[in-house]
């Protein structure tokens, strides 16, 4: 995204380092900018991409300081018993009608995103909660079903593989039972192969119809992947919320909750574009579907498409064709290591050169105000959900001001994930939810109300330098002489022209983030 | 019992499809969603004489069952498809010798008597999948054969006539519920009322606004184009948010949506295209309901009445308003096991508004025999995109061309279900505000299309599948595919 400023209008920082914050992390923040300023760019990155050597104390205190995280990250085998606990024998309605679950996963991100020290991962979570999307709240086509599988595939597949090598994260995607409920491999049999997975697996995931793939590599695809079935709880099958499904020969897929059905698995010689195998025997199918997964991992189509999203992602909504070339080869002679990857995209020159050309998406937006202000989402209220007799301490208001964005986290309907260039959420009820919604965070109504004396170094008595130190704080720069006088102007209309800053200090430094927030430099990350 | 075959009726799509791609670039604000025009500029023709029709998509998803609501008097094969269902003809509210109307539909029957409301028989999609997902999305695509399907026909529309307001457009309903996150919120059937800019520690929302119109002037993107865009809507919609209706609508989702579409319609902010969705799913499977009550008794008094509403609301603008109904597919003929339909093909629609030859039962009705169906489906005689070409032209100041860009590959078919713009003169006491907000569209009868094969066969493009039924000892399956071939050990049934 191109822009252009006349005089006076406040431009966004020139900083290397401001601007490798904006990009590989949630917004940079006054501590950040110190750290990295002290330990070198290229030293932080690297110690961003060694994730697991970075303490997390602040989050994980935080997380376990409220009941309701005790169903983060668990599976249909722990939240069963818990829809159960309450009374709930209606098939689960407290998950599939609420989608508890979800939300509870939906503010677990947020938190990450907002507070973690593991920044590099969280943006590569949400990456490839995008890449191979699952839709993670609402997703009434399933019925519900995909809500018992979001959390186990947020854990287990997306953040243990978020930061390894693509083959290893397009294995899982693979055989998770999140991925099988949502493109219909439940529906999959062996005369009439659902072709939903293996439609996305080439389009989406992988090697992109630029390749050439044709329908009969596709439906090859599909019947490979024929056999594979969730692997719902006994009881369920006991209960009578999902038929047991008939057949003898069943291999358990595991770590997963998932099973190889040998009666509904297809049969034979499968060919996928350059890639061929036969398969006369059940036990020979996995090997199979990972020799597929190993082929179209490596495919230099599945190379460009990663480079391209990444680009998006991290350099401009419309990279260079040198820029895809460059990291589809990185990607390629590293095999397909995504933190080598990663790193070739920091170190490439379009990135050093793409200051102020991406434009945040409403949740980074979102995002980026929290971690200016330091603020924690706000767990004053308590909620109830249908089916269930407990109340729990929740800001479910967060998750609906964000949803009033268009961009849940991890929500997208569709398996494409949601967009990340800038004309698709430049638009006037967006736009107008997140201006309003700058307002709540500086009043602390969803969030917890900013400390501002703790943000701003200096207790300033002088209207300028108080809207300059704010400046600081949020923009890492000064506002231009123009900005400075519409915001002074601004203030003044409300306060008189001479504010009595000492009293007035919690009314009008407010004001002035409000403000600042507003200009259109705060719009870039 | 549950088999894994009841489970899977419905798998895909209820509400799947993105009415965002749809209308483009779009918004969700509470329970509205609002289309910039950020930027478009048309230039009318000097010889613009014809104030155009503000078109009104109503959304009827899951799959509209015609049969139940613009029923066919031939009982005797009514009551053989659907036993349980079948509405007795002594129950129907007569339309003509072969159709009557649901007796919940009584509240069209004004509309039907003053020629307000046409009937439109068998339309449908072009392909015939029977899945939510793909018929809804293409249909609201509409761009058939075409392969970057990223706008949708009502985007198009705007683009080909763009008038130049900044609210160009309107959408309510699943826009909302598949972008605010499914159950997430509750949509806000007041959307109106929430478009709004907050105030902060007394600073006004005027001042805030003049703020973000002078900081976003200095600066050239988007984002600070759209922001000048978004500052006009707030002032229009607050305006027309400050207009109130002394009209009763029926207290349901789709009747405050209509109420707030008459809102904007009246406050004159130069909306061309609303899309609305009625709020409930027809994808009526099991438990239809009788004449008296259920799902389908409520819906149909809902639909009705919500339209009838509407119209009273509108009052002499109705005159350039045409809403039509929209819908993924029709439903099975025969009933199933559970009182419910199955997801079919062809259905009726409802085409309403000052403009509309109305009283009539257009189109061609296939027939029900055996034979006449289509794998026990009403077949669709004409394509929705010919009534939709048709309500553009006749009625909305597109041309053939432009109708061309609007539905790529396609060819209409002159359905005459719309009178021409120049035969409906506007009437005196038609509003000034309104009036000039419209605009003028250059009306030339000579430039609209012309096919006019009223019985020309439907062109079924994009049928990639196919299905045969195989035998294997007395067991029968169906195969589904491009080029189906039957399991080993079974035979192709002929």
């Amino acid at each position: 995204m191109e822009s252009s400023w006349g005089q006076g209008a406040t431009t966004p920082s020139t900083d290397p380092i401001i601007h490798l914050l904006h990009r590989f992390t949630y917004g940079p923040t006054k501590d950040l900018v110190s750290e990295v300023s002290q330990m070198g760019a290229d030293a932080w990155f690297e110690k961003q991409l060694d994730y697991l050597s970075i303490s997390d104390n602040e989050v994980n205190s935080y997380i376990s300081k409220y009941d309701i995280f005790n169903i983060i990250h668990k599976d249909m085998n722990f939240l069963w018993p818990v829809a159960e606990a309450e009374g709930d024998i209606n098939r689960g309605q407290i998950f599939q009608s609420n989608h508890l679950s979800g939300r509870v996963l939906h503010l677990y991100t947020l938190i990450n995103q907002s507070h973690s020290k593991r920044q590099i991962f969280e943006m590569m979570v949400e990456f490839w909660h995008d890449h191979f999307n699952i839709t993670t709240l609402g997703d009434e086509t399933k019925d519900g079903k995909l809500d018992w599988h979001t959390n186990d595939w947020n854990k287990r597949v997306i953040r243990e593989h978020a930061l390894t090598r693509f083959e290893d994260l397009l294995q899982a995607t693979a055989l998770h039972p999140a991925m099988i409920v949502y493109l219909d491999g439940e529906l999959s049999s062996k005369e009439l192969p659902n072709e939903n997975y293996g439609r996305e697996l080439l389009e989406l995931h992988t090697v992109t119809p630029k390749s050439g793939y044709t329908q009969a590599d596709l439906i090859d695809a599909a019947r490979l992947f024929s056999g594979l079935r969730v692997k719902w709880p006994e009881r369920w099958y006991q209960r009578g919320p999902r038929p047991r499904p008939q057949g003898r020969t069943f291999i358990d897929v595991l770590p997963y909750a998932t099973l190889l059905h040998g009666e509904r698995q297809n049969y034979g010689t499968f060919r996928v574009m350059g890639w061929q195998r036969t398969v006369t025997s059940v036990d020979q199918v996995l090997p199979a579907i990972k020799s597929l997964l190993n082929y179209l991992s490596s495919h230099p189509e599945t190379a460009k498409n990663l480079a391209l999203k990444l680009g998006r992602r991290f350099v401009e909504d419309v990279p260079s064709q040198k820029f895809i070339n460059d990291i589809s080869s990185s990607y390629i002679s590293n095999g397909g290591d995504i933190k080598a990857t990663l790193k070739a995209v920091y170190q490439h020159t379009d990135f050093k050169n793409a200051i102020g050309k991406k434009l945040k998406r409403p949740g980074e937006d979102y995002i980026s105000v929290a971690r200016s202000l330091n603020v924690w989402p706000s767990f004053t209220r308590l909620q109830k959900w249908q089916g269930m007799t407990k109340e729990f301490s929740f800001p479910a208001i967060v998750l609906n001001e964000l949803a009033g964005t268009g961009h849940s986290p991890l929500s997208w309907p569709f398996p494409d994930g949601y967009p990340d260039i800038a004309k698709s959420w430049v638009n006037a009820s967006h736009q107008l939810m997140r201006w309003n919604i700058y307002g709540h965070f500086v009043k602390g109504n969803t969030w917890d109300v900013p400390k501002w004396e703790s943000l701003l170094p200096n207790r300033e008595t002088n209207l300028d330098n108080q809207i300059n130190q704010v400046a600081q704080l949020l923009l890492f720069k000064e506002l231009g002489s123009a900005d400075l006088t519409s915001v002074r102007t601004a203030v003044t209309k409300v306060f008189g022209p001479n504010p009595d800053m000492n009293n007035l200090y919690r009314d009008i430094t407010p004001l002035i983030s409000r403000l600042i927030f507003q200009l259109p430099v705060w719009s870039l990350r | 019992m549950i088999t894994e075959e009841v489970i899977a009726q419905c798998p895909e799509g209820k509400e799947g499809f993105s009415r965002r791609q749809f209308l483009r670039g779009i918004a969700v604000f509470g329970g509205m969603t609002i289309l910039s025009a950020n930027g478009i500029r048309y230039s009318f023709a000097a010889s613009a004489n014809e104030v155009p029709d503000v078109v009104v998509t109503l959304v009827l998803r899951g799959g509209f069952d015609g049969l139940s609501a613009v029923v066919p008097t031939n009982e005797n094969i009514m009551r053989q498809a659907r036993s349980q269902i079948y509405i007795p003809n002594a129950a129907l509210l007569p339309l003509n010798r072969e159709f009557g109307l649901h007796p919940a539909l009584n509240r069209l029957l004004p509309l039907w008597e003053n020629k307000e409301l046409a009937i439109v028989n068998t339309i449908g999609a072009p392909t015939h999948s029977r899945s939510h997902f793909d018929e809804i999305s293409d249909v609201a695509y509409a761009a058939y054969g075409e392969k970057d399907k990223r706008s949708g026909w009502m985007a198009r529309f705007l683009d080909v006539s763009g008038s130049g307001s900044v609210v160009q457009s309107v959408g309510i309903g699943s826009t909302t519920k598949q972008l605010v996150g499914g159950k997430a919120a509750p949509v806000n059937v007041d959307g109106i009322k929430n478009f709004r800019l907050d105030s902060i520690y007394g600073y006004r929302a005027e001042d805030l606004a003049g703020f973000i119109d002078e900081t976003h002037s200095r600066w050239t993107n988007i984002w600070a184009t759209q922001a000048k865009s978004t500052i006009e809507a707030l002032d229009q919609i607050a305006k027309a948010g400050a207009l109130k209706s002394t009209v009763t609508y029926p207290n349901t989702g789709t009747g405050q949506r209509l109420r707030d579409v008459a809102t904007l319609l009246k406050a004159g902010i130069g909306v061309r295209a609303v899309d609305v969705e009625f709020q409930g799913d027809w994808d009526m499977h099991a438990n239809m309901g009788t004449l008296e009550n259920g799902w389908l008794t409520s819906y149909l008094a809902d639909l009705a009445g919500s339209i009838a509403s509407f119209r009273e609301d509108l009052g002499v603008l109705w005159s350039r308003v045409t809403v039509v109904t929209i819908t993924e597919f029709g439903r099975r003929v025969s009933q199933n096991q559970s009182t419910g339909t199955e997801h079919g093909w062809g259905t009726s629609t409802f085409v309403a508004g000052g403009g509309v030859d109305g009283g009539k039962i257009h189109g061609r009705f296939p027939g029900l025999d055996n034979q006449q169906l289509k794998d026990g489906d009403l077949v669709v005689t004409a394509d929705y995109r010919s009534l939709l070409t048709e309500i553009l032209t006749r009625r909305a100041g597109v041309t053939a061309k432009g109708a061309e860009q609007i539905f790529p590959n396609f060819r209409p078919e002159v359905l005459s279900v719309m009178k021409h713009l120049s035969d409906t003169p506007l009437p005196e006491n038609f509003p000034e505000n309104v009036k000039n907000a419209l605009g003028n569209v250059s009306y030339d009868k000579d430039l609209l299309p012309t096919a006019t094969a009223a019985t020309a066969p439907v062109v079924v493009k994009e049928v990639k599948k196919k299905t045969i039924t195989c035998v294997k000892n007395g067991k029968t399956i169906k195969v589904t595919g491009t080029n189906p071939k039957c399991p080993t050990g079974y035979k192709i049934k002929k």
